[in-house]
């Protein structure tokens, strides 16, 4: 955990972290996670042997190239899922980028951007959305922030027991 | 209400202004007729069983939409046999992930090809539960039986331009002219437009 901890700063949100589990730690590889308010527009980075299990909360960028369960939530900042990064968590930041894979509904305050090597899985409410060339997604995208004027229209009728009976009819 | 098509090789430079888009781009106009009858007030939702296209996605954030995903074709090419009950389940379970949702607006592309006849009234009737009267479908079909379908991956790059790109995926066995497809789904009415090598354009509204 202690590498998770960061230095008091008032002016920062604080990354909170439920749990966390190092997978077969790697002496010689160290993988950086922010543990210092970052100014330097570097994003903090949740690095590709470590998993995380909880919750996080950040005032910072982040980049994840390991293992998120849970949420994330960093409404004035960036979040990325790297090439190698796994979330199986709901996901909301300011501009969400996905190179990786997520299993999970995504919000972008700002834009959410599916690279083309990402994959994703569940539902996603953007007012911009960029899926590039290559990327793959199943769910819905929401590009209506603010949810006005959504009227549900009834529904036709039909069900799969009538459906193939009349096919093989 | 048969409106010329028109198909070119034309590289269009694409919404950002960067790259130039491969693929050989159709310029019809039901999807653009599909587009103008729009509310721009009014949510809408689309449901593009292409998979989520780059441009498309694009084209959509332009509106108050919502977009609902799934690339059939890539997924759900060639799937069942004969086997009508199987299809029904796997069509039901694939469709699930749009739970209560009511599409508006549902781009086919050319995936009622890779079914067969009894399979598309399937697949028709799986898919009605989500959809309301006065959702309309737009897909590519064939002029006539000899016509060939080719595997191509669509693209909306705005309300008059669809880009097609040749894609890895078996040619469709059953190129169906669009009175087949009307006549497997039984809760729609048909208009078309021409496009050139034997291929129609075809937008199906619910009734």
């Amino acid at each position: 955990m202690a590498m998770f901890e960061k230095k008091k700063n008032p002016a920062e949100t604080p990354v909170s972290v439920a749990s966390v589990t190092l997978k077969q730690p790697e002496p010689q590889r160290h993988e950086p996670v922010s543990s210092a308010p970052n100014h330097s527009g570097k994003p903090a980075v949740i690095g590709t042997t470590i998993q995380v299990s909880g919750d996080i909360v950040g005032g910072e960028n982040l980049l994840v190239e390991g293992r998120v369960e849970g949420t994330i939530r960093l409404e004035k900042h960036d979040l990325t899922i790297g090439v190698t990064g796994s979330a199986h968590a709901n996901l909301t930041a300011k501009l969400v980028r996905i190179e990786g894979e997520v299993v999970g509904d995504v919000v972008g305050l700002e834009r959410v951007v599916i690279a083309a090597s990402g994959r994703v899985r569940g539902n996603i409410t953007a007012p911009r959305v960029l899926v590039e060339d290559g990327a793959r997604f199943k769910g819905m995208i929401d590009m209506d922030f603010g949810d006005k004027g959504n009227e549900q229209k009834p529904r036709s009728g039909g069900n799969v027991e009538s459906a193939v009976s009349r096919a093989a009819s | 209400m048969a409106s010329a098509l028109t198909s070119t090789s034309a590289s269009p430079v694409n919404i950002s202004g960067v790259l130039p888009l491969q693929g050989e781009q159709e310029n019809g106009s039901l999807l653009a007729r599909w587009f103008e009858r729009l509310d721009p007030d009014r949510l809408f939702t689309v449901l593009d069983l292409g998979g989520a296209g780059e441009e498309t996605i694009r084209s959509f954030s332009d509106y108050r939409c919502r977009v609902y995903c799934a690339d059939f074709l890539q997924e759900l090419c060639k799937p069942f046999g004969d086997d009508l009950p199987a299809a029904g389940r796997l069509f039901e379970e694939r469709f699930a992930f749009i739970g209560d949702g009511v599409i508006d607006f549902c781009l086919l592309w050319d995936y009622p090809h890779y079914l067969t006849a009894p399979q598309l009234t399937v697949f028709a009737r799986c898919l009605q539960p989500y959809l309301h009267v006065g959702t309309c479908m737009h897909l590519f079909a064939a002029m006539n039986g000899r016509s060939r379908i080719e595997p191509w991956r669509y693209s909306v790059v705005s309300p008059e331009t669809v880009i097609r790109r040749p894609v890895r995926r078996p040619v469709p066995d059953y190129p169906h002219t669009q009175s087949e497809i009307v006549d497997a789904m039984e809760y729609v009415r048909l208009e078309r437009g021409t496009l050139r090598d034997g291929r129609v354009e075809v937008l199906l509204e619910c009734v």
